[in-house]
């Protein structure tokens, strides 16, 4: 069966976990987001695409320690699994497929 | 303060918690959580609230759009462009109507937040300091004759002594300045209030602009410096940035500008709102009179003028706290016991709290009443509206809608309505707040003091719970009555049909009638209670003696420069053609009710308040007054001659059961002085707290010249003319002289003590107004829609014998049925409201026949006539049109 791609989102999501030490909860994976690509990316959209994710099995997820600045309620870590590793690995080389020698396309058609 | 004690707006977490999924719940919440105590610390309390509001609804939205969320927001969400659309048309199409019903609901809203903000602005968050839970108001309680009594005041000595204990986090002390005090040279006396260097620090209050007292400042004979209230810095100086700096005239002396108070900051007493403050040691600059700071040898003793205000320790409370301080029983507040009250609570006087609760009860019960009219109306408004769509709701319910879609058009009506509603309802709420400024609550508290700014959040609450009873209301009766076989069931096809709805109807007009008796029962009796008291003094005219005072110690007076002024001022003034008589009185002294008198060398305890009240030779002319029992004073009543005192006719049943006390003798507060009764002269009524006043009058010429009267005056024509002239004179003898307080007739005197109850007549009597043209207004549509759903039954009627008067009785009669009910609601809703309202009410009982006998006729009559065009239309029913038309 053909993989799903993914989508762009998702794929900010899987990249910052990545960049988390392969291990993150939402909140810094939003900030990693914004703070890398400078987009605000709706919070709804990323619990979604987490979400999805789990539901595909490229992530897996735990309940981690309550804190009291969050009102006693435990984070919820997610982890890239191998086969999320694997589809990142491949949309990831697909995407440098792609751009082989077009980069100065781009800005041609862009000026 | 620490971010922990701040928590998410907990509404917003659970309708954000209703949209997710359980398994996730817990994790997307305390995301949020964790990103809104950190936002607190950049953006505040506030800002951060603001935020999650934001935050939740923008995630409870996504999870409902993308259909990722508890599931049915996908189905709702498609479903509501569209009729929303045909919700916008229905409305367009009878605009007059729909307006109407927004205007209506626009007036519900707009009397509900006025009356939340002026709830919010005294009771529920009356003072703007910091944490005011944790600040303390320290009194000292007394053992009295008529009870315990505590007094808030103390002598400045009081403050560095309690100080010293170290039981307070912060202590700081206060108080107002006697009277008012002349600023720039301006004709109008401002408030001043004298406050210790650590006062704002204390009450944690930020500034404005500028900086608060130094130590240095608070000292004895120190330059002065002030500090200015924000609206008096914007009334008065144009709210000028650089007005720190500038040298303003206190009293005649340059005080430094050093400071503006921040908004809406009054200090901790709601009865005042100084327009300035100055250090406390400052008071002897502006008022020189009294011992303010407990010197040795001066003659006087302690003036009892501060008020203390501490701050209490962290893990200290007021129990606690009260208990150390009267363990160790300082000597400098004479052993009494230290009671330390809220700040809260004791920003209302002692005497008047429960009154504002209960009268702000009653007006947040009066709002809530309209809101419902409001609702109701709007609800009625679209009852109809489905009435005649219901063949084409019956035809789209045949074509497979549900009754829920269908709800949904009646809900986004029922929401559009409510919006254009919400925004009537703020040029309208900021027309409301305009009106009020003028009235007063029980205990003086004046709600023109108060800012009242209007909360756009109460706004948008209001046009919820709006909308949810007008859905309600709508959907209860026009949706539960459409058919579902497209049309088949027409009710046209029936001789008798059934009307939707009309139990719904019936019951809409009936609560608004009750609604509409209960405001204007409410009116008639706040309105009877004022004329009751405008007619306590019927032996003379109230509305034409003017009355004044003259403070002229306070413009450095002697007594006998005092009393030249007062006759040079009486010269000018008898020949005005203005002024018909004038006179002129001072308050003697005044004894305690509960303490014993002599009276004939016997002691007896005084029931209430005895006056001694020194006049002129004209006074009681000039009132109006006769002198029925004895004589009134004449020349020979001079210095010297036998002490003598006319006494008022409560004063004379007390000291005489036969009430003739002439020839007895009253004693006097000072020891060894006693009064030969030569005359009684009727009560005169001013408070109408004391409706029984024992008043001792003494001739002035018998008295100690005082730089202090109060000036009576009997206007010839227009008081106001009097008034202008007194003023005119006062100023022509010394410009620097102002009047303590503004000149009144002794009617108004006695209307600012109604100001509840014409705080009263003016909320209840408007919205009155409102709810019984609704009540006309749903009882026409009622009879209207009746006459006109039963003309085919009409017709056969009237084809069977029945006379037009028949007929139209039939309509008049359905039509007075929930009259009727709606009559008994209201008589309930009086019943309910009249252990609140009893309070306030003076001489009139809560069922006073008068007003009930009037209010329901009024409703009776206009309802009927109301009706009456529609029941003339059943009446001229003709049966051979009525087939011709089919």
């Amino acid at each position: 069966m053909a993989r799903e791609s993914l989508g762009d989102v998702e794929h900010f999501v899987l990249v910052a976990i990545l960049r988390l030490d392969g291990e993150s909860y939402a909140v810094p994976i939003m900030e990693e987001i914004r703070g890398r690509t400078g987009r605000d990316v709706a919070k709804a959209a990323v619990y979604i695409a987490l979400r999805r994710l789990e539901e595909k099995g490229l992530l897996t997820s735990r309940l981690g320690e309550a804190t009291s600045e969050r009102g006693g309620r435990a984070k919820r870590y997610f982890k890239l699994t191998r086969t999320g590793a694997r589809q990142l690995r491949d949309a990831h080389a697909a995407f440098v497929e792609m751009w082989a020698d077009a980069e100065h396309l781009v800005h041609k058609a862009a000026r | 303060m620490t971010t922990k004690s701040h928590r998410p707006p907990r509404l917003a977490e659970r309708l954000l918690a209703s949209q997710l999924r359980p398994e996730d719940r817990d994790a997307i919440l305390g995301d949020l959580d964790e990103q809104f105590h950190r936002r607190i610390d950049r953006q505040g309390a506030r800002g951060a609230r603001r935020w999650y509001w934001c935050e939740a609804a923008r995630l409870a939205w996504g999870f409902r759009t993308t259909g990722t969320g508890t599931g049915g927001g996908r189905h709702v969400a498609a479903m509501a462009p569209s009729e929303l659309r045909y919700a916008v048309r229905r409305l367009l199409s009878q605009p007059v109507a729909s307006v109407a019903s927004a205007v209506t609901l626009a007036l519900a809203i707009a009397s509900g937040a006025v009356m939340w903000s002026v709830l919010s602005a005294v009771l529920f968050n009356p003072l703007r300091v910091s944490a005011p839970d944790r600040l303390v108001e320290v009194g000292r309680s007394f053992e009295a004759p008529q009870g315990t009594t505590t007094i808030e005041t103390f002598a400045y000595r009081a403050y560095p002594a309690i100080r010293a204990t170290g039981v307070f986090d912060g202590l700081a002390a206060g108080g107002p300045s006697p009277s008012g005090v002349t600023i720039d040279e301006g004709a109008a006396r401002r408030t001043v209030f004298l406050a210790s260097y650590d006062y704002f620090d204390t009450l944690g209050v930020r500034l404005l602009l500028g900086r608060g007292f130094s130590e240095q400042e608070d000292r004895r004979r120190q330059p002065l410096v002030g500090i200015l209230s924000e609206s008096f810095w914007r009334t008065a100086f144009g709210a000028d940035p650089g007005v720190v700096g500038r040298t303003i005239l206190v009293e005649g002396r340059p005080a430094v500008v050093i400071g503006v108070a921040p908004a809406r900051f009054r200090g901790l007493d709601l009865t005042t709102a100084p327009d300035v403050y100055l250090p406390l040691h400052a008071i002897e600059q502006v008022r020189s009179t009294v011992n303010l700071f407990d010197e040795p040898n001066t003659g006087r003793s302690p003036t009892a003028w501060i008020r203390i205000v501490g701050r209490l320790s962290p893990q200290a409370t007021l129990a606690s706290t009260a208990d150390r301080l009267n363990a160790l029983a300082l000597e400098e507040v004479r052993g009494a016991e230290l009671v330390l009250t809220s700040v809260n609570t004791a920003a209302v006087p002692e005497v008047a709290r429960a009154g504002v609760s209960s009268f702000a009860g009653l007006l947040g019960g009066t709002v809530g009443l309209i809101l419902l009219t409001g609702c109701l109306t709007a609800g009625m408004y679209l009852l109809i509206r489905l009435e005649t769509r219901r063949g084409e709701l019956s035809v789209c319910m045949a074509l497979g809608a549900s009754r829920g879609r269908l709800l949904v058009g009646v809900a986004l009506e029922a929401a559009l309505l409510a919006l254009l509603a919400a925004a009537l309802a703020f040029p309208t709420t900021h027309w409301f707040f305009g009106a009020l400024g003028g009235f007063e609550l029980p205990g003086g508290v004046s709600l023109r003091l108060f800012e009242l700014t209007l909360d756009p959040l109460v706004v948008a609450a209001l046009a919820v719970i709006a909308t949810t009873i007008v859905v309600s209301a709508a959907a209860a009766g026009g949706l539960a009555g459409v058919p579902g076989d497209g049309g088949q069931g027409d009710p046209h096809r029936s001789v008798t049909p059934r009307v939707t709805g009309r139990a719904v109807r019936t019951m809409l007009v009936s609560s608004q009638v009750a609604v509409a008796i209960a405001l204007m029962a409410g009116t008639g009796l706040f309105a009877r209670s004022v004329s009751r008291a405008l007619a306590l003094n019927p032996g003379f005219d109230t509305s034409r003696i003017v009355v004044g005072s003259l403070f002229l110690d306070l413009q450095g007076y002697d007594a006998a420069r005092a009393a030249a002024f007062f006759d040079d001022l009486r010269t000018r003034l008898d020949v005005h053609p203005a002024v018909e008589s004038v006179g002129f009185n001072y308050r003697h002294m005044a004894m305690s009710g509960g303490y014993p008198l002599e009276f004939d060398g016997l002691e007896r305890v005084v029931p209430s308040t005895l006056e001694y009240v020194g006049i002129d030779e004209r006074h009681f002319q000039t009132m109006g007054l006769s002198v029925p029992v004895g004589r009134d004073f004449t020349a020979d009543d001079r210095a010297g001659a036998p002490l003598v005192a006319i006494v008022s006719q409560s004063l004379a049943r007390f000291i005489a059961a036969d009430g003739d006390p002439i020839g007895h003798r009253i004693a006097s507060a000072q020891a060894g002085v006693s009064y030969e009764i030569v005359g009684v002269v009727p009560d005169v009524i001013s408070r109408i707290s004391r409706l029984e006043p024992l008043v001792a009058y003494l001739p002035i010429a018998q008295q100690t010249e005082w730089a202090r009267r109060e000036i009576t005056v009997r206007a010839a024509g227009a008081p106001s003319q009097a008034m202008a002239s007194v003023m005119e004179a006062v100023r022509h003898l010394d410009p620097a002289v102002t009047l303590a307080a503004p000149m009144r007739t002794l009617d108004d005197r006695m209307l600012e003590q109604m100001g509840p109850q014409r705080l009263g007549i003016l909320v209840m009597g408007s919205l009155a107004g409102v709810a019984l043209l609704l009540t006309l207004v749903g009882t026409y549509v009622l009879a209207a829609s009746l006459a006109s759903t039963r003309r085919r039954e009409m017709g056969v009627r009237a084809a069977l014998g029945a006379t037009g008067w028949q007929l139209g009785r039939l309509i008049l009669s359905e039509t007075l049925r929930p009259i009727g009910i709606g009559i008994l609601g209201g008589l309930a809703l009086v019943w309910t409201g009249s252990a609140t309202i009893r309070g306030f009410l003076f001489q009139v009982e809560p069922f006073d026949r008068l007003v009930l006998v009037g209010v329901l006729g009024a409703i009776v009559v206009l309802a009927m006539a109301a009706s009456l065009r529609p029941a003339r239309a059943a009446a001229l029913v003709d049966l051979t049109r009525l087939i011709r038309e089919e």
